[in-house]
């Protein structure tokens, strides 16, 4: 039988004000962040024009943004993630509402520019700023919602206190992603979101099956002390959490390699997501049960 | 009893499996024929096995995607009698708090709480929540017109499978797949529409240029230009044949006519003659064989796929030469006639008589006065404005009996008989065949052209060869993902491992299957969900096969420990599943477009996952493990 862990023992919850404690500080860092350096939206969220060319001749990054600039159009020039490095795809943005006009504007530049460069247009966006605005309450509204369900689910299933733990373990999940984003400046698309709200499951997903094992421990263990039993659960569960830890990521990374550059920035939220869920399962979700039972433990016998 | 339930079981396996291969099969077939081999096939069965068929998203097949918006301050501002600077302040603080989830008509109605909304528009006596459900109206019409004139445009503009819908109250979705030059598409959907009245021919007019017509394509200078077209026409001769055996077939409604005795006058074209047809397309292809005669309405019919021949024909300039300069031969909507979509052909006047702004009203009405088939039946009302109804009377004492046809956008959208002078510039319009109809005409008429205050709010093209290439990244990551997945569980897991393979393969032709059962669209975004979920399909058995494993460890028989896994690892497994699926359907309520794509996959996934993790791996359990004799498992 081949095993990673066939009994662990392993201390996960002795230390848990510092993972707490850690995770509490990433959360306030990332709304920092969040707030002061904001985020690299893209034009799902701003506005704007978005073209993906590809040349026959190879182009450099200078010529394209001077030959836009001569014609007035501040765009942001980069390069896609392609099969040919020596003459890769490009990718133009322009962002802003006043976008009427704007694509043929750049097509037209480019073709007078460069006009023996081949150059074909492989796919454009153009989306008012309206639009975007409207895609970002929609995404809180949708946060919120998922929320107050599993609340919902989780009291019923379980106790109102793994709600809270579980929603605070995915809220989690979901700023650490958004600190990945805001402080490396990564676009930030619609897909981004999405798998952002896709977290949302899956981080859920990998807590309730730790929460399901304390539930059980609970009642079997009755009369040990409420961290060893926790602790318990944890390291029975290990092994599942890791197993399907390793397939999920697996599947994620191939995704980040083979699936092309329209999903590249979907899959590496996703990536993020899955590494900080499988943590916070862990090292945040279930220690709030801990802190919570001995706190109340405490309440009961000062009353007594 | 175990025993029995387990074939019960198995039946129902064997169901589920046989049904999701009867919904794979056309979409299989599909990607079996290609692209060419579809082009063969018969246009009906080209068709369902479009709809029957996993549809690719745009960004996988190429194409285009327009979201068109009615500015609802713009059509207030333009329905407003006397906009004074009063009226247009309010209106730009309306339009400062619209956000996502804010309604126009709530604010604006809080904004002018305190005027008299009846100064801008209406009647004196209106209050203001009367006006503005007026105004609602006005704004729902303005959606729904635009949708009839992009439907028009569209049908018939040779696009495959458009698609445009309405999205919420006052947004339109235009669909275009496979446009190659998406230029000439947005100028398509973008020009101002125009709406015009035009004299029909009479018939026996419309007979002699089509005889000339059908003399030049006949004759020695053949229109059809260059040699690409002169294969084509050998081609086209081919295929009348065919459908001439299909119309002879259903000639009840339909009769096909033969160059030699076609006359569009001779109504009552016998089935001899539909008997002939057969033999005279043999010959080569004369203009006469793409058109069919349709014997109850006197009209002349063009069937879908001789339309773009008809096109061709009638454009080419050898035939421009033989029809009159003031003439023009325009084609109707595609209606169906029997089992099959025809379009009238009509040669008009090419000077329009009137144009949509003649009209000052139209509504629709039930006939009350009516006789017999007609009592009862929807029919459009209409008033024209003053100098419009002067027009209206001359025209119509002058052409009594004559068809006019309601022309958008060069395409006749009906062409109604004229029964009598109408003197006074109310008309009515009869024949409808639906309420539905008759609301579409009655609103195009109302409103003339696609109103300016519909606009684009979103564009998004994609390119033919990019869509191929995500498609195939996207395949091979799938692909790449089951491979490692694979093998994963077979190392760890040993033959246990084989029986969540199995379900995993399992789960994953369920879920395109279901695709293909919703009619769903498959995205880019949808297979990075068919990704992750085949990284998370493995999860509910990981969660038993190491349950089964602790079961062993303490010393259980191999039957103990499998009966105890399952039991033991349900719990985990719907709770778990469930949280997810909540997550997935606000997902899928949120998300617009690619989202709901990667969304609705993870759902059914989530679901094919529950049956086959639970359900499929416990019968190859009980099936491959002799419980009695075993004493060790392969896990």
């Amino acid at each position: 039988m081949l095993e990673f862990f066939s009994t662990p023992n392993i201390d996960f919850v002795g230390k848990r004000k510092v993972w707490i404690g850690f995770s509490l500080t990433l959360l306030v860092v990332s709304i920092l962040l969040g707030f002061t350096r904001g985020f690299n939206k893209n034009i799902d969220f701003t506005g704007g024009t978005e073209i993906q060319y590809r040349f026959t001749q190879p182009m450099t990054e200078g010529d394209l943004r001077g030959a836009l600039e001569n014609a007035g159009i501040s765009a942001e020039v980069t390069t896609l993630r392609s099969t040919n490095a020596a003459n890769p795809d490009w990718m133009l943005k322009i962002q802003g509402s006043e976008q009427d006009g704007m694509k043929e504007k750049v097509m037209g530049t480019i073709r007078t520019a460069f006009p023996q460069s081949g150059d074909s247009v492989l796919a454009a966006h153009t989306i008012g700023a309206r639009v975007g605005k409207e895609l970002k309450t929609g995404a809180i509204w949708s946060t919120i919602w998922v929320s107050i369900l599993l609340i919902i689910y989780v009291t019923v299933r379980f106790e109102f206190i793994y709600s809270v733990g579980a929603i605070i373990a995915t809220l989690h999940d979901v700023f650490v992603v958004l600190l990945f984003f805001s402080l490396f400046q990564w676009e930030f698309s619609l897909s981004v979101l999405a798998a952002i709200l896709t977290l949302v499951g899956y981080s859920i997903n990998d807590t309730i099956v730790v929460y399901d094992r304390i539930r059980e421990q609970v009642k079997k263990q009755k009369g040990q002390p409420y961290a060893k039993v926790v602790n318990d659960a944890i390291n029975q569960t290990l092994s599942r959490t890791i197993l399907t830890g390793t397939t999920t990521i697996v599947s994620v990374i191939i995704l980040i390699f083979f699936g092309g550059p329209s999903l590249t920035a979907m899959a590496v939220a996703l990536l993020i997501g899955i590494l900080t869920g499988t943590y916070s399962s862990v090292f945040i979700a279930a220690p709030i049960l801990i802190e919570w039972h001995d706190r109340r433990a405490a309440k009961l016998a000062l009353s007594k | 009893m175990e025993q029995h339930n387990n074939k019960l079981r198995w039946i129902i396996f064997a169901v589920i499996m046989a049904v999701a291969a009867w919904k794979l099969y056309p979409t299989a077939r599909m990607a079996v024929l290609g692209d060419e081999g579809l082009k063969a096939l018969d246009p009906k069965e080209q068709v369902d096995l479009r709809t029957k068929a996993i549809k690719r998203g745009l960004d996988l097949q190429g194409g285009m995607h327009m979201v068109l918006e009615v500015d609802l301050v713009e059509l207030v501002r333009g329905l407003a009698r006397t906009p004074d600077s009063r009226f247009n302040e309010r209106l730009v603080r309306v339009e400062a708090q619209l956000g996502a989830n804010t309604d126009f008509w709530e604010v604006f109605s809080k904004e002018f709480k305190d005027i008299q909304l009846s100064e801008y528009f209406g009647e004196r006596k209106q209050g203001n929540s009367e006006i503005i459900s007026v105004l609602k109206a006005q704004a729902d019409d303005a959606v729904d017109n635009s949708l009839t004139i992009l439907r028009n445009r569209v049908d018939g503009s040779g696009l495959q499978e458009p698609s445009i819908t309405k999205q919420g109250q006052r947004r339109i979705v235009v669909e275009l797949a496979g446009v190659n030059d998406p230029e000439a598409a947005r100028r398509m959907i973008g020009k101002t529409a125009l709406l015009e009245f035009k004299l029909v021919d009479e018939a026996a007019r419309t007979n002699q240029v089509l005889e000339a017509v059908n003399a030049v394509v006949k004759g020695e200078k053949v229109t059809l230009p260059v040699d690409s077209a002169a294969q084509d026409s050998t081609k086209l001769a081919a295929q009348t044949d065919t459908t001439t055996a299909k119309a002879a077939a259903d000639a009840k409604a339909v009769a096909k006519t033969d160059s030699a005795t076609f006359d569009p006058l001779a109504a009552k074209t016998d089935t001899a003659s539909v008997a002939a047809a057969g033999d005279s397309t043999r010959k080569a292809a004369t203009f006469f064989e793409l058109l069919t005669i349709f014997q109850g309405r006197n009209a002349l019919l063009v069937s879908e796929e001789n339309r773009p021949k008809v096109q061709a024909i009638l454009a080419s300039p050898e035939v421009q030469e033989v029809i009159p300069p003031t003439k023009e031969f325009l084609l109707g909507k595609m209606e169906m006639v029997g089992e099959k979509p025809y379009a009238e052909l009509f040669l008009l006047d090419k000077e329009a008589l009137l144009t949509g702004k003649a009209l000052e009203s139209a509504g629709v009405n039930i006939n009350q006065g009516g006789q017999g088939a007609n009592a009862g039946a929807a029919i459009v009302e209409l008033s024209m404005t003053r100098e419009g109804a002067r027009r209206f009377a001359r025209i119509t004492g002058d052409n009594v009996n004559r068809r006019l046809a309601i022309v958008l956008d060069d395409k006749v959208f009906m062409a109604p008989n004229i029964r009598s002078k109408i003197p006074n510039g109310r008309a009515i319009i009869e024949g409808m065949e639906s309420i539905e109809e008759a609301k579409e005409l009655a609103n195009l008429l109302k409103h003339g052209a696609l109103p300016s205050t519909v606009k684009p709010v979103e564009e998004r093209t994609v390119g033919p060869s990019l869509g191929a290439e995500s498609l195939q990244k996207g395949a091979l990551s799938a692909l790449l993902a089951t491979l490692f997945t694979v093998l994963f569980m077979i190392v760890y897991y040993k033959l246990s491992g084989v029986n969540a393979i199995i379900a995993m393969v399992a789960n994953i032709f369920l879920m395109i299957a279901a695709l293909a059962g919703f009619h769903a669209t498959l995205t880019l975004p949808g297979i990075a969900g068919i990704v992750l979920t085949i990284g998370m399909a493995v999860d509910a058995n990981i969660l038993i096969l190491e349950r089964i494993r602790e079961e062993l460890r303490r010393g259980r028989t191999v039957r103990a420990a499998v009966d105890a896994g399952y039991t033991n690892a349900m719990s985990a497994i719907i709770d778990s599943n469930v949280t997810t699926l909540i997550a997935g359907v606000v997902l899928y309520q949120f998300g617009s477009g690619p989202i709901r794509g990667f969304a609705l996959t993870l759902m059914i996934g989530l679901v094919a996952n529950l049956y086959t993790a639970i359900i499929l791996t416990r019968l190859l359990f009980d099936r491959f493990t002799n419980y009695d004799r075993a004493t060790r498992l392969s896990i």
